[in-house]
This record gives structure tokens, C-alpha cells and sequence, in this order.
């Protein structure tokens, strides 16, 4: 119950700062999409179902904050969590640098799910932004792995408990 | 046939269950949009937000003035002197505004106007805005006096319309900026008169922070560095508040494409720190 509780306050607080991110550390404008790298690396960390459940509290709470088309951004983590918890129990999931390259890819995967539910009006110009949200995102991610995984080893999933 | 591990039930209905709650989230907010508050959840979710987007803004801020004040320790006791000469100076020049402030409210009186009063201006901070430019361009924002914000008030800055408040929970709010693409004001250009309405840039532009004044004549005396100002047409900002000044203008006369004024806003939306919400009075 504990570990629910952390990865939601981490959620809630990477929600605040993402929103509140200082104008003199954007790349661009463009912030880093945190809770889009926690739900990752809740997902890497603790599996398809957890990933999935961050992804809907993640996307709801952006959602809420007018961070993006409200449905774009709930499936979009959505289904960012689920993938990235299909990684968990791989060989590469407990090296640190998974965590750069799931965001990456959650990134891609979120911009598509976008491109699908809400797309922009521009493409070339919202490629380049998505190319500088998911290099800032793979540069935060290793801290939020890093985080998620002493969280997973110190309230491990019940199977391996 | 084979029968599917326990667990593996458990993890779909799990699924299942996560997927119903985000449809019936999806369903309350999409109802609720036409006010863009949202759905009961979202305002529960934004009510937790933004009192930790504030002090996340404030810490932000102390360890900015804490680390700028300590690399700065040694130029101290010169800028002390410096600043004190300044000072002296900007006196003198505060007793010339006074001197101005008081003659335009009277020239103001004199044509039957009202001037805008600080009775009905907020201060307020800034504490959070979109971080990408393909989004909805928005504010959160917290009164610095414990006023009340309501929906519809309009946010300046620096005296410069900046845009207007969206949805309001009280003493904080999030407004909707003049940058956004359903951003909509009536605006006139000065010297000419000419009326248009004044859209969100184009996202896909050179300069994404380029208003647009649509609607115009095709042969409207629009020239660079016109000056444009909130008409009271849209009957939802009152008439003369500064918006910015005309960069370019294309299309028009002799071309296919209809005329567009390209205007450069006066407000600096890359340096919204601390904003005044302006309530105009009713009807």
C-alpha cells in the first residue's frame, strides 16, 4: 500500500512541477514531460497493470491542469504505462540506462497516440518539439528510475516478495 | 483446454476495471467542457495542484534570488552606491509621473472616460504555464492578496492585455492567454480605426508569437508599427487596453490571400512572473 501511495504523491508532485517548471530551464519552451517518465518507470519497475494505473492517474492529472488535449494525454500514458511494463522481468530492466531509452520511446508512443487523437496543426514543427521533449525526457528519466526501482526493491510485487 | 493462471485473470480485470474509470473520467470531462472548469474531478485535481505549483514557484524562486544574491555579494557595495544615486534620480521622475498620472485622468474625465482604477485590480503570481507550444496556451495564477479571481476577469500584464481567466477557484485561477489558438479578441488598430478580431499565432510560423488580426478589409490603411487596442465589439474586454503593435502585414489588395496583420504583443509571455487581473465592470 505504501508503494501505491509513494508512486502517487511522486505523481502528483512531478504533475506540479512539470506545470510549474522555470521558463530558464526550458529547452526551447519545452519542459520535460515528468510524469510521462514516472509513469514509464512505474511501469518498468513494477509491471503492465501498475504502468497502466499510473498512466490513468498521470493523464488525469495533466488532464486537469490543461497540459494537452485531455484524452490524447489519458491514453496516451495510458498506454505508455502498459508498454513500458512489458519490459519489467526483461534482462536489460534493472540496468539504469533502460530508463533513457523507454523514454524515448514513450515519448514517440505518446506523440503518436497525439497525432491519432489530436493532430496538430503543423507537422514539422510539432516533430521538432517532440524531438526536444524526448531528448529532456531520456535526460530526467534516470533519476525517476532510479527512484522507482528502490521503491520496487524495498516493497517488492507480491510474487517476488 | 488449458486453463489461464489465476493471476493472469486478476491482471485483466484489473485492466478492465483501470480502463472504465479513465472512459467515465473522459465522459465527465468532455461533458463538463463547454464551461472549460471541467468535470468535479478535474477541479478536485487542479485544487491539489496548484498550492504545490505554488510553493514550488516560491522555493523556485528563493534559491534563484539566494543563488544570484551570493554571486553577486562582492559587486555589492558598489552597486549600493550606484543604486542610491539611481534612486534619487527615480524619485524625481516619480514625482514627474504623478504629475502625468494626474493630468491624463483628468483628460480622461474631460472626454467622459473612465480611467482603470487599481480598486479592481488584483495582483497576482504566476505558478505554472504550458510547457509546449502544440497545447492550449494557459496561465495558473494565485492572487497575492487573498482576492477572489472569477472567470471572465482579464489578466494584464504591465497594463498589456495578456488574456483572461478561464476558470477560478478562489484566490486562484488559470487563464487562457492571447497566444492560445482559440484565443479571440476584438481589436482595433490605431491611427485607422480599422476593426478585426485578433486570433492566436499560427504554430507552424517563423515567429509562433505573432498574433493575428483576421477579418480585416482587403483594402484596410493597415501599416508596420500601427498600434493595436481591445475594442469593445466582443463585448467581453473593455476598449483601449494595449494589445501590441503591427510587425508585418500580408495578404490584402492584389493577392489572393485576405488580408492578416502579423502583431507583435506587448506583453512578454516568455517572463509572465507576476500578472494583475483587471475585473472590467459589468454591462
Amino acid at each position: 500500500m505504501l508503494f501505491i501511495l509513494a508512486h502517487v504523491a511522486a505523481l502528483i508532485a512531478g504533475a506540479a512541477l512539470q506545470r510549474a517548471w522555470p521558463q530558464g530551464l526550458r529547452l526551447g519552451n519545452v519542459a520535460p514531460d515528468l510524469v510521462l517518465v514516472l509513469v514509464a518507470c512505474a511501469g518498468i519497475t513494477r509491471g503492465r497493470v501498475a504502468g497502466y494505473a499510473a498512466g490513468l492517474l498521470g493523464g488525469f492529472l495533466l488532464g486537469a491542469a490543461g497540459q494537452g488535449h485531455y484524452t490524447a494525454v489519458v491514453v496516451g500514458l495510458m498506454a505508455v504505462g502498459f508498454l513500458a511494463g512489458q519490459v519489467r522481468g526483461t534482462v536489460f530492466a534493472d540496468h539504469v540506462l533502460v530508463a533513457p531509452v523507454v523514454a524515448l520511446l514513450a515519448t514517440l508512443i505518446a506523440a503518436v497516440v497525439q497525432l491519432v487523437v489530436s493532430p496538430p496543426s503543423h507537422f514539422l514543427p510539432w516533430l521538432g518539439e517532440v524531438g526536444k521533449l524526448a531528448v529532456y525526457n531520456a535526460a530526467a528519466s534516470p533519476l525517476a528510475y532510479v527512484w522507482a526501482r528502490a521503491l520496487a526493491r524495498r516493497w517488492p510485487p507480491r510474487a517476488e516478495a | 483446454m488449458r486453463r489461464r493462471p489465476f493471476h493472469q485473470h486478476q491482471e485483466w480485470q484489473s485492466l478492465a476495471v483501470l480502463t472504465l474509470i479513465a472512459i467515465a473520467l473522459l465522459v465527465a470531462h468532455h461533458r463538463a467542457r463547454a464551461g472549460r472548469d471541467g468535470s468535479r474531478a478535474d477541479r478536485v485535481a487542479r485544487a491539489v495542484l496548484m498550492p504545490l505549483q505554488e510553493t514550488l514557484v516560491v522555493i523556485w524562486e528563493r534559491s534563484a534570488h539566494t543563488a544570484g544574491g551570493l554571486t553577486r555579494a562582492r559587486r555589492l557595495t558598489q552597486e549600493n552606491a550606484r543604486l542610491k544615486a539611481e534612486n534619487a534620480q527615480l524619485e524625481a521622475r516619480l514625482i514627474q509621473g504623478q504629475e502625468l498620472r494626474n493630468a491624463y485622468r483628468e483628460a480622461l474625465e474631460a472626454f467622459g472616460l473612465k480611467p482603470l482604477t487599481g480598486a479592481d485590480e488584483i495582483p497576482a503570481r504566476v505558478i505554472g504555464s504550458s510547457t509546449r507550444r502544440f497545447i492550449r496556451q494557459t496561465i495558473d495564477l494565485v492572487s497575492l492578496d487573498g482576492r477572489e479571481v472569477r472567470k471572465q476577469d482579464i489578466v494584464l500584464w504591465n497594463k498589456f492585455l495578456v488574456g483572461r481567466i478561464e476558470s477560478a477557484q478562489g484566490g486562484r485561477a488559470r487563464a487562457t492567454l492571447l497566444l492560445d489558438p482559440d484565443s479571440g479578441v476584438a481589436a482595433v488598430v490605431q491611427p485607422s480605426d480599422v476593426q478585426g478580431a485578433l486570433v492566436g499565432p499560427d504554430p507552424g510560423a517563423r515567429d509562433a508569437g505573432l498574433l493575428r488580426l483576421v477579418h480585416l478589409e482587403r483594402d484596410a490603411p493597415i501599416a508596420v508599427n500601427d498600434k493595436v487596442y481591445t475594442s469593445d465589439l466582443g463585448e467581453v474586454y473593455p476598449k483601449g487596453i494595449p494589445v501590441g503593435t503591427v510587425e508585418e502585414v500580408i495578404g490584402g489588395a492584389g493577392t489572393a490571400e485576405p488580408k492578416t496583420a502579423l502583431v507583435k504583443p506587448y506583453a512578454d509571455f516568455g517572463n509572465l512572473t507576476y500578472v494583475t487581473v483587471f475585473r472590467p465592470e459589468a454591462p
